[in-house]
């Protein structure tokens, strides 16, 4: 979409994988006229390869001044995907969300102040 | 319920709700479909729980291929069961190129696509400037992750 300045997207409520990971992300920044991006993922799980330092190495490759806003609110990414079992409303732990909130894994923030985990 | 009357069509925004009375919206479409009717600008359309009256849509159909200076469309959905994912597509796909496409689901009942509701077949994209789309899971639900459809959007 060659036109496309202002992409604005917000999903509650979705499961991030392979898809969104490896083709979404990578075709919005393909986006050449793309001038601002805003992105609101809320009650989002997956695995971690594909949680929001994935979509961070991704989305760096557009212009700093284009990201307006790239939140991941509420997110679970554990490394077991058999954990997400049906009652996945209690599983949005505290525990999780400080895992996150760290950074993920290695406990750091996230490399880019334009990624927001909350 | 959201409704109004034909006089305000000479607006150049027109909110208009799919679940009115089908008399009240036809009579309102007709007026803006008319030959005397000024072009409008920015069209919002609400969809409610139920598929939209048969009529209705064609009608709707035929407003968005005749309003060619359309800047702006917004659909808001109330639930998105599975048979209006079909109505929406039929609307996208009816409209003339636009500057800015506006799509607001407030809740998903079906276990399906996040983006289903982003018609497969080609749009008309060539303008399009800004583009929006907001969906809402019900919470009940293990939702999937199949964004296909909107990278075939964005591809396009």
């Amino acid at each position: 979409m060659k036109t496309l300045k202002k992409l604005c997207l917000e999903f509650d409520g979705v499961h991030l994988s392979f898809t969104s990971s490896r083709k979404l992300f990578p075709q919005i920044v393909k986006l050449q006229a793309l001038e601002s991006l805003e992105i609101e993922f809320v009650n989002i799980y997956g695995l971690p390869s594909f949680g929001p330092r994935a979509f961070e190495n991704i989305l760096k490759k557009l212009p700093s001044s284009v990201i307006k806003k790239c939140v991941f609110q509420k997110a679970d990414f554990r490394a077991d995907e058999n954990d997400y079992s049906d009652d996945r409303e209690t599983e949005h732990s505290e525990k999780n969300f400080g895992d996150l909130q760290e950074g993920s894994k290695d406990g750091k923030e996230p490399r880019d102040s334009r990624l927001q985990v909350v | 319920m959201l409704f109004f009357q034909a006089p305000f069509v000479i607006s150049k925004e027109l909110n208009l709700n799919l679940e009115a009375l089908p008399e009240a919206i036809l009579e309102t479409l007709n007026t803006l479909n008319s030959s005397q009717a000024k072009p409008l600008k920015i069209l919002k359309l609400s969809i409610g729980k139920n598929s939209i009256n048969t009529k209705v849509l064609e009608t709707v159909c035929e407003t968005l291929r005749l309003q060619s200076d359309l800047e702006e469309l917004v659909f808001t959905c109330e639930e998105h069961p599975e048979s209006s994912s079909s109505d929406l597509s039929m609307l996208l796909l009816a409209s003339t190129q636009k500057r800015k496409l506006e799509i607001f689901v407030k809740k998903v009942l079906v276990e399906d696509s996040p983006t289903k509701v982003l018609p497969t077949s080609s749009l008309k994209l060539q303008e399009l400037e800004e583009f929006t789309l907001k969906i809402k899971y019900d919470s009940s639900q293990v939702a999937p992750e199949e964004f296909t459809c909107l990278i075939d959007f964005l591809r396009a």
